[in-house]
């Protein structure tokens, strides 16, 4: 018997195929095929072919289950680019893939967290909407912080 | 074998690549911050209005906690110390050291009056905190403090309140509350709730009165099936660990091995068994001192098993704070009038020393958390 293949369309219309047993590790998908058989094609409307591609590379992983741990933290290292792992985030959030999820956040955390606070607005893309004195009064506060 | 194929001709790596920021506000407040350590988070307050309100919220807190204690505690760990010499100028008077990279802050201006004790463990980043009279050494509060935030809770008064008394700060989950437990040096119990604000005296007490000291070595995971653990001693069967079941409130005690009992010791709940890790120092000439660890895991009967026996050489070491996972020891030593905390690796034999203060006291291992002592209510 063959393995039942799933199709999955990205935002910008590019189709993945993918082993349904491994595509089911997304909770989301697994809710789909459960509802409706998920025959046709799965849009996937906020996920764009690129960080799809990810996705799926990730799905595929043929990892003993003791390796995985690492697996995944290799895996986000390997894409150590803030906007690609906040899409990554986004979107293994989005699939409820919680390893993939956790892992790409725990690496973004890791990143920021000696970022000034102009570095922190410019890779969140924050609106600082604070005004000088507002911040003033923060940093006299917990000046040890800064 | 099919593996995710792209069917488009289309490269989808061209040129540059230009991210439209359609983020959710779920995935930077619940997933990425609760990440950050705590002294980032200060700081991120100023990032925008939306981190500042959440950042302040129980949700966040809870958050917070919940990764820190659950997935990543040991990057989150501080060795925590006052200075014994306090005058009102000094905003050094507390200070924190990194468990891993050794990183040394000076948290929060030290909020009270008076010479300040830690009493007991410290819980979720709470630390328990006695002030006490310097001229007559009488215990007059009692204060919930967060190090990282700064916020603080004076609770009401105990009962009867002695010098030495022991305390033990402790979560309970069943009830969301926050206890502390004080036994007097007669033996007698008080709890205290943080939600009440009140203490009360329990029917049990404890018979191991008179020839202990204080030793409040608990962690602050020391709760197991609704009982709660702690080490006293030394008495005269050495140390014992009390386990007060909170639902009959009676009191048993439980042996711990006999290797173990001239030692100094941390006792913490580790995914369902009691562990409780003794350092040694087994024999020492002038020129060195030999220490050894034990670390033994109890199962529901009492019965304890050997796990991790270590044991290494080092000249000045006074008293092992930590054992972390990696096999290092975060070690107290003494060079000729400072104290010191260093990192010693017991493999490699390599020391690397923190920091070096002329007098250190009260020394904790601590979390930090953003947990309000008045999240029940402000006093």
């Amino acid at each position: 018997m063959s393995k039942k293949t799933l199709t999955l369309m990205s935002k910008d219309k590019q189709l993945f195929n993918i082993e349904e047993h491994l595509a089911v590790q997304s909770v989301t998908i697994r809710n789909m095929v459960k509802e409706d058989g998920a025959s046709s094609v799965i849009p996937l409307p906020r996920v764009d072919s690129e960080t799809l591609a990810l996705v799926i590379e990730y799905l595929n992983r043929q990892q003993a289950p003791e390796e995985d741990e690492d697996y995944v933290k290799k895996f986000v290292d390997e894409r150590g680019e803030i906007p690609t792992l906040l899409e990554l985030a986004q979107a293994a959030l989005d699939l409820d893939i919680k390893k993939l999820m956790d892992a790409a956040c725990m690496k973004v955390a890791d990143l920021i967290k000696d970022f000034t606070l102009e570095e922190v607005r410019e890779a969140l893309r924050i609106e600082n909407d604070r005004t000088p004195e507002e911040e003033k009064a923060i940093r006299d506060e917990f000046q040890w912080a800064f | 074998m099919l593996t995710g194929t792209v069917e488009s001709t289309k490269p989808w790596r061209n040129g540059k690549k230009i991210k439209p920021p359609h983020l959710s506000a779920e995935i930077l407040l619940f997933h990425i911050l609760p990440k950050l350590p705590g002294k980032s988070l200060l700081r991120f307050k100023c990032v925008c209005k939306q981190w500042r309100s959440f950042l302040a919220t129980p949700l966040f807190a809870n958050i917070h906690l919940h990764h820190v204690t659950t997935v990543d505690r040991s990057r989150h760990e501080k060795v925590f110390f006052l200075h014994k010499v306090y005058t009102s100028k000094s905003r050094n008077y507390c200070e924190t050291v990194d468990c891993e990279d050794g990183s040394i802050a000076k948290p929060c201006c030290y909020p009270f009056r008076g010479y300040a004790m830690i009493l007991g463990s410290s819980v979720n980043g709470l630390l328990c905190v006695g002030i006490e009279r310097r001229s007559t050494s009488e215990l007059t509060d009692i204060i919930l403090w967060n190090p990282l935030t700064g916020e603080y809770k004076k609770l009401s008064k105990p009962i009867d309140a002695y010098r030495y008394d022991e305390f033990e700060l402790f979560y309970n989950c069943s009830d969301d509350d926050y206890k502390i437990l004080s036994i007097t040096i007669f033996g007698i119990v008080y709890m205290y709730s943080l939600k009440s604000d009140s203490w009360r005296k329990l029917e049990s007490t404890v018979d191991h009165h008179g020839d202990h000291i204080p030793y409040a070595a608990a962690s602050d995971h020391n709760l197991l099936d609704g009982k709660l653990h702690f080490l006293t001693g030394p008495g005269k069967e050495g140390f014992v660990i009390i386990r007060l079941d909170l639902k009959t409130e009676k009191f048993t005690k439980i042996r711990i091995p006999r290797s173990c009992r001239g030692g100094s010791s941390t006792l913490m709940v580790v995914r369902g068994c009691i562990e409780l890790t003794t350092f040694k120092a087994v024999s020492h000439s002038w020129l060195s001192r030999r220490w050894t660890i034990e670390m033994w895991r109890m199962n529901g009967y009492g019965d304890w098993t050997n796990m991790v026996n270590i044991s290494y050489t080092h000249d000045d070491g006074i008293r092992p704070l930590r054992l972390m996972r990696n096999g290092n020891l975060i070690m107290l030593t003494k060079k000729d009038d400072s104290s010191e905390i260093c990192k010693v690796d017991p493999e490699k034999k390599t020391v690397d020393v923190f920091c070096s203060r002329p007098e250190m006291v009260f020394i904790k291992i601590y979390i930090e958390t953003f947990v309000s002592p008045n999240q029940y209510g402000v006093s």
